[in-house]
Formats: structure tokens, C-alpha cells, sequence
């Protein structure tokens, strides 16, 4: 971001490196101080009350959902919604691609990010699971207030199965418990992780 | 008049939608003409939609004009959502905002 109030823009592709640094030290100390676990253990899964993570990503992510279509022809369908958000924000933000998208043409979604740079610091395989769903709060969050934006509600859930891969669904059924999620997830073939994001309605 | 107008622009909107020509303009152009004023419609991909009311005596405003002053209605827009103390929602009160609009008015008349 350029002082002075000048108008902001994506810089140029080489001065863009040391902004990922940058962000990747930010998301690691907001995970070590605003990370609160889920107060009550048994409430049973992914549909956990939005932690301060997940509103600063919405915070984010609405903004995101603003700006970065600025120059985008008008998004005809859902679709058009999602691949915007598997290409242009994820590259904006993570400077890379999502690496799959599938869907059931009923509201779920299904993205695959095989090497998520905010997990790939952490050691690769099972080592560090537990951790993991800390760090993918804040990008719940923000998928989360891009969809808004951009006229969707949804619901965004996380799941890792091998670091550092992870896969985002939009789930239909209400009440999906992290048990759940995760034998799913065994039937794919790893590794990735999964972010489940559910458009409830437009 | 304004909400008469957000009518048209949903109605376009949908027509859009419907028409398989590969009509992705966000500017809309002229909505309708009444005596007095000419109605402009502009909606961002976020569904925002711009509504500008121009008088019909200023006969000199081109549609370029038109076109322009929505881009930088549009941007200011997206400055003031990025605005980590603006709440979406609320109703806009950024000095930035509120001067480039009024500069833009000023030109036009």
C-alpha cells in the first residue's frame, strides 16, 4: 500500500514477495493472540460460534469482495462467484491458485488447495494436525466475507487432513460434525485439507 | 423518483441475466428520460447499485462523462469499504468520499 492516500493497486509482481512474508508473520501472531478455543467441547463439530479470527477475516474479506472485482465483467451465476474466488482472490491473497474446485451444482462447493502457504511453514504430514484449524480460521473468515459481499451467505468450515493441503465444501446438511467431515475426508485421496462452506442463500 | 429508478435498474438486471448476449457492462446506461432529469444506473458486482440524477437542461453531459464519473464513484466506493473503520452498511460519512463527489458535481455544472 502506497502513503498518502494515492490510490492503492496490485503491485507488480516482484514486490509482491515480500508481502507474503509479511502477512504470513501477521497471521502467525494474530493466531497466537487472538486464537480462543471453543469453550464447550461437546458442541459437536465445525459449526462453532465465529471466533475473532473468523469476524476479522469476514472484516477482510468483505473488503476483498469489493475491491478486487473492480474491474471485473458483472458475475452471471454462482459459478463465476466461485471461480473468482479460486483464482483472483485466492492469487491476491495467497499468490497462487486454488488447485481444484468441484461441485454439485446444489450449493456445494468443493475447493482444493494441495500446498496452503499458511500451513506449509508447519511440518508436512500428520505431525502438527491439531494445530492446524487455528490457522485456517482467519481464512474461513475470509471466504466467508467475500461470499457476503458478493451476495451469498455461506457457511465456511475447515478440515485438514495431511498437512499442508486443504480442501474447501459448501455442505448442504445441516449439523456436519468434524467426525463426520473427516471420514469424508479419508475417502479422498490426500493429501489436503478441507474447508467446508456452506451458501445457505443469496 | 431515486427508488422508481432502483426498479429499472433491477429489471435491467434480470434482463441481463436472461439474454444470452455476452452483455457483462456493470454501467447501464440511461434508465429512462423524464421531463425534467435523465436517471443514470451503475451496479457493481457486489450489487451495490449507483444511481445518478442529472438535469435535462445540462444537455452537454456525453456518455463518456457519465461513464467516468461512476469509475470514480465506484472507486471511492471501494476505498471507503476498505476502510477499517467503516462498518459496512452504515451510512457513509468519509470527508474523502463526500469531496470527491461534490467535486464531481461541481464539475458538472
Amino acid at each position: 500500500m502506497r502513503a498518502g492516500g494515492a490510490r492503492w493497486s496490485l503491485p507488480a509482481r516482484g514486490s509482491r514477495m515480500a508481502d507474503a512474508v509479511l502477512f504470513e508473520f501477521l497471521h502467525t501472531e494474530m493466531v497466537a493472540e487472538l486464537w480462543t478455543p471453543d469453550p464447550d467441547p461437546g458442541s459437536g463439530g465445525p459449526e462453532m460460534s465465529p471466533s475473532v479470527l473468523e469476524s476479522v477475516g469476514f472484516r477482510v474479506g468483505q473488503a476483498l469482495g469489493e475491491r478486487l472485482p473492480r474491474d471485473i465483467p458483472a458475475f452471471r451465476e454462482e459459478l463465476d462467484v466461485l471461480k473468482f474466488l479460486c483464482k483472483d482472490l485466492w492469487v491476491a491473497v495467497f499468490q497462487k491458485q486454488m488447485d481444484g474446485l468441484r461441485t454439485n451444482h446444489q450449493g456445494t462447493y468443493v475447493l482444493q488447495d494441495n500446498s496452503f502457504p499458511l500451513l506449509v511453514p508447519m511440518a508436512s504430514g500428520l505431525q502438527y494436525l491439531e494445530e492446524a484449524p487455528k490457522f485456517l480460521a482467519f481464512t474461513c473468515g475470509l471466504l466467508c466475507g467475500a461470499l457476503h459481499t458478493l451476495g451469498f451467505q455461506s457457511l465456511v468450515t475447515a478440515s485438514v487432513a495431511a498437512l499442508p493441503a486443504w480442501d474447501m465444501i459448501d455442505m448442504f446438511q445441516v449439523g456436519f460434525t468434524r467426525g463426520g467431515l473427516q471420514r469424508w475426508a479419508r475417502t479422498c485421496s490426500p493429501p489436503w485439507v478441507l474447508l467446508g462452506c456452506r451458501l445457505l442463500s443469496r | 423518483m431515486v427508488h422508481t429508478s432502483l426498479d429499472v435498474v433491477d429489471e435491467k438486471i434480470s434482463t441481463m441475466g436472461k439474454a444470452l448476449v455476452d452483455q457483462r457492462e456493470l454501467y447501464l446506461g440511461l434508465l429512462y428520460p423524464t421531463e425534467d432529469y435523465k436517471v443514470y444506473g451503475y451496479v457493481t458486482n457486489s450489487k451495490v447499485k449507483f444511481v445518478m440524477v442529472v438535469d435535462s437542461s445540462n444537455t452537454a453531459l456525453r456518455d463518456n462523462e457519465i461513464r467516468s464519473m461512476f469509475r470514480k464513484l465506484h472507486n471511492s466506493y471501494t476505498d471507503v469499504m476498505c476502510n477499517p473503520f467503516y462498518n459496512p452498511g452504515d451510512r457513509i460519512q468519509s470527508r474523502a468520499f463526500d469531496s470527491m463527489v461534490t467535486s464531481m458535481m461541481i464539475q458538472v455544472c
